[in-house]
């Protein structure tokens, strides 16, 4: 039979005869459609903003949910498949509560990354009687914002299940532009404050619509408060301010 | 079967409900047996029957193990009588396999301002025999935390075994050793694992927490846990901890006028009490004696650390430089 | 004198049997005996006795005492080892001591040591075991040297050598390897000592020290703690408490001085000339 290239894409645990996993591939591509996705450490904190696509002036756009809570010193912002993301948040929740169930402290950034990594792979055939979880890899890539004893800390996670830490990342259809513009602008030195300024920059200048209070969300990792998501009022100062 | 009044003076008693009570601080568990399977003779007067059965019971808290056969001895008997109406001799006979022993011995820690002391005897025994002179109940987990075990050795040993299992799982999924709050965490989630089933053993966890101060943590078998400055357990520990009562926290003793009792002891203070706790404990307990280990774990550049050089015999274990120091200190006690 | 309205019977009193045994049933158990853990032991030597013991009384896991006697006098020439209930041993023996110095006084000679083991057994056995005395029972009298063990419940044996209490094992291990017929008394007081040293260190409900008698047919010497292998440690603090450490609610000063008056009422003063 004559085998295409194609041929290779079809099953999602068979290598290409150039050792490459196609539908791993693919799934690291859609995030490349989705919606821009920010996400910036500074000492004071962590930074995490999206830019919320209203399709419909009908939509109502808080009920896009784009950036979630993992722990009260954990937050997550996501770009692609964002139902797929739903099923790793659960599970780095759970993650995090059964660490400080058993430990008595706060899971660490690394640790709750590495346990959402470690789904990311659980895709194919199952083996004898145990369940096949998942068909596909997940098409979702994560910003995974936190604080912990080494200070405050932003992981990359994408379908491969490969996390790297990162100073500032951005993610999703927009992300080259806005990579860029991270590039230039991050400093080591950056205030909270400098770091929400950017996020919104970086986003104004990828999305197409006018960015105002209701089609980006904006949320932070702070030694203090922890994890929050900026309410209206809050968001409406820092685009002000801008 | 005619006559069963007369028969049951024949076979072996029942004995309902026999309980073992396991000592403990904070709770009680019982083992006890439930009512024999008696219904099974009046059925089947002739037959040796074996049935045996094991029941769990979370709400009573008892495991039951019930074993209940037909004597064949009686049975012998008989027919060698050949009295046919004499049959119904058989009685059910309880089986009974306790899994539980108590190995004696006392274990003690006490909290300093930044050191922490975990102390054990050494003898091993069961009833009045000693089944060895030395048999560690203290034990060096990191650089800084000991845990001393005591009660059924067989369980503590095991249940040190897999503490530190858990220690080496945690180093390599979070790159860093455990912290002491998370260590007696997760020894109150080990334990109650096994609500129904307990390691009988007192814990006694010590070292020194991330803030750089001493502390102690005291555990019932089953996980109820606390933080305190000192605590003692095993055989003597009614000896022990009312002396210690006395001692560091000045319970009944009012201070000097315009004085007030100190909040933390020297080391070389609580190093004169722990010795002096346990040949005193030597002298009036039977089943404490033979050695002494006393852990000695000190906080990153604790000043104790000056008064350590000149005791006889210290041995210092500290395998990291992470800063925190772990000695041992090794005393004979009487062995008699 | 003044009559007791109770009737009181000579020897136990068991009015308080069926009510105690109610309070146990309700679980408030009976206060524990003082048991005497023990190792007892007793040998033969050339010329007579040597009895042995250790000194440590036990409650429980608790030492009691650790320096009791356990060598009881029955008359000059017997001694008896008692293990068991303390106060049982120690009743027992005083009441068959007693007893013996009657039966002297009464017959004329000086008593054998099978009659202080019979009187002995046929009280225990009276008793059915409910007197828990276990004993070593040694002497010499115009028959020779006797050695016997009596059991709580009246049973008696002659031996050799004899181990009694829970070192017993301990102690009989050490008699098996090491006695021989016809020892030199220095020998056989060495037996001895290795034999409750081995209960001492072996079984927890001996301890202490070493006491012993050597009985022969002229003269008893009796050997109090003629070793002491566990001497008290030094202990590395002081505990003395200041003045006033203790604290009051109220105080309460009363003169212990009783005054008292006299007043001589009516007559002359007695004649005392």
């Amino acid at each position: 039979m004559f085998l295409t290239r194609s041929e290779y894409d079809r099953g999602v645990n068979t290598f290409s005869p150039e050792g490459r996993l196609f539908q791993v591939e693919y799934a690291i591509e859609a995030i490349k459609l989705g919606s821009t996705t920010v996400g910036i450490r500074t000492p004071e904190g962590v930074i995490l903003a999206v830019e919320k696509r209203v399709q419909s002036p009908l939509l109502e756009s808080s009920s896009i949910e784009k950036i979630m809570e993992i722990d009260s010193h954990l937050g997550c912002a996501m770009s692609g498949l964002t139902a797929d993301a739903r099923t790793m948040i659960d599970h780095a929740r759970v993650t995090a509560q059964n660490h400080s169930f058993t430990y008595d402290e706060k899971i660490k950034v690394e640790s709750v990354t590495q346990a959402v990594c470690d789904l990311a792979l659980r895709f194919g055939e199952s083996v004898h009687d145990e369940d096949a979880m998942m068909s596909r890899p997940f098409g979702v890539a994560l910003l995974i914002a936190g604080i912990d004893e080494l200070g405050p800390q932003l992981y990359h996670t994408d379908p491969s299940g490969t996390f790297v830490r990162y100073d500032a990342k951005a993610i999703g259809s927009g992300s080259e532009a806005a990579q860029s513009e991270l590039q230039d602008k991050w400093h080591k030195q950056m205030t909270l404050k400098e770091a929400q300024l950017l996020t919104l920059r970086v986003l104004k200048q990828v999305m197409e619509e006018k960015l105002d209070q209701h089609n980006v969300q904006l949320a932070q990792v702070t030694p203090n408060s922890g994890f929050e998501i900026l309410d209206e009022t809050k968001l409406k100062e820092v685009i002000e301010a801008m | 079967m005619s006559d069963r009044g007369k028969s049951s003076e024949k076979g072996g008693e029942l004995v309902f409900g026999e309980t073992i009570r396991v000592p403990t601080v904070r709770r009680a568990i019982h083992l006890s047996i439930t009512r024999p399977l008696s219904f099974l003779i009046l059925r089947f007067p002739l037959r040796p029957i074996y049935a045996q059965q094991y029941s769990f019971d979370p709400l009573s808290q008892s495991l039951f193990i019930i074993a209940s056969r037909l004597s064949s001895v009686n049975l012998a008997f008989a027919r060698s009588n050949s009295m046919p109406d004499m049959v119904s001799i058989a009685q059910p006979q309880q089986r009974q396999f306790n899994p539980y022993s108590e190995n004696g011995g006392t274990i003690l820690a006490i909290a300093g301002a930044d050191f922490s002391v975990i102390a054990g005897d050494t003898r091993q025994s069961e009833g009045y025999s000693i089944q060895t002179r030395y048999a560690p109940k203290v034990f060096r987990l990191t650089d800084k935390a000991v845990l001393a075990v005591n009660g059924f050795a067989a369980d503590g040993n095991m249940f040190v075994k897999k503490v530190r299992q858990r220690l080496e799982w945690y180093r390599h999924a979070h790159a860093k050793d455990m912290p002491l709050r998370a260590i007696a965490r997760l020894i109150q989630t080990m334990l109650y694992a096994r609500r129904f089933f307990p390691y009988y053993v007192y814990n006694i966890l010590g070292g020194i927490e991330d803030d750089g101060t001493g502390a102690v943590y005291s555990f019932d078998p089953v996980g109820s846990y606390e933080r305190e400055a000192c605590r003692a357990a095993g055989a003597a520990q009614s000896l022990v901890q009312p002396f210690l009562d006395n001692q560091i926290y000045f319970k009944n003793q009012t201070p000097a006028p315009g004085t007030s009792h100190p909040v933390h002891l020297p080391l070389s203070t609580v190093l004169s009490l722990v010795i002096d706790s346990f040949t005193s404990a030597t002298e009036r307990h039977i089943e404490v004696g033979d050695g002494l280990e006393m852990y000695v774990v000190l906080a990153k550049g604790s000043a104790s650390v000056q008064g350590l050089g000149n005791i006889r015999g210290i041995q210092e274990l500290t395998a990291t430089d992470d800063g925190e120091r772990v000695f041992v200190i090794r005393r004979e006690l009487k062995k008699d | 004198m003044t009559v007791s309205s109770v009737f009181s019977p000579p020897g136990f009193n068991f009015s308080n049997e069926v009510r105690n045994n109610f309070m146990t049933e309700k679980g408030l158990p009976l206060p524990k005996a003082t048991s005497t853990g023990t190792t007892i032991v007793g040998c033969l030597f050339k010329d007579g006795i040597v009895l042995g013991a250790d000194t440590r009384a036990t409650e429980g896991p608790i030492i009691a005492d650790k320096n009791c006697e356990k060598i009881h006098y029955i008359t000059e020439s017997i001694r008896c080892c008692g293990a068991g209930t303390a106060a049982d041993t120690e009743f027992t023996t005083a009441l068959i001591s007693s007893n013996m110095e009657l039966h002297g006084l009464s017959t004329g000679r000086k008593p054998r040591v099978v009659t202080a083991m019979t009187m002995l057994k046929q009280m225990l056995f009276r008793y059915q075991g409910h007197v828990g005395a276990a004993l070593v029972l040694g002497g010499v009298d115009s028959t020779g040297p006797h050695l016997f063990t009596i059991h709580p419940h009246g049973s008696t044996d002659k031996l050799p050598y004899v181990t009694m209490g829970s070192g017993s094992l301990a102690a009989m291990a050490v008699f098996e390897s090491g006695w021989q017929p016809n020892m030199e008394r220095e020998d056989a007081l060495k037996l001895v000592k290795a034999a409750i040293s081995a209960g001492i260190f072996n079984d927890l409900g001996s301890g202490s020290n070493i006491d012993a008698c050597i009985i022969t047919e002229h003269h008893t010497e009796m050997l109090r703690n003629v070793e002491m292998p566990n001497e008290r440690v030094q202990k590395e603090r002081r505990y003395g408490f200041r003045r006033g450490t203790t604290a009051w609610k109220t105080e309460n000063v009363r003169n212990l001085i009783v005054k008292e008056e006299m007043t001589f009422v009516g007559g002359d003063a007695m004649d005392t000339t």
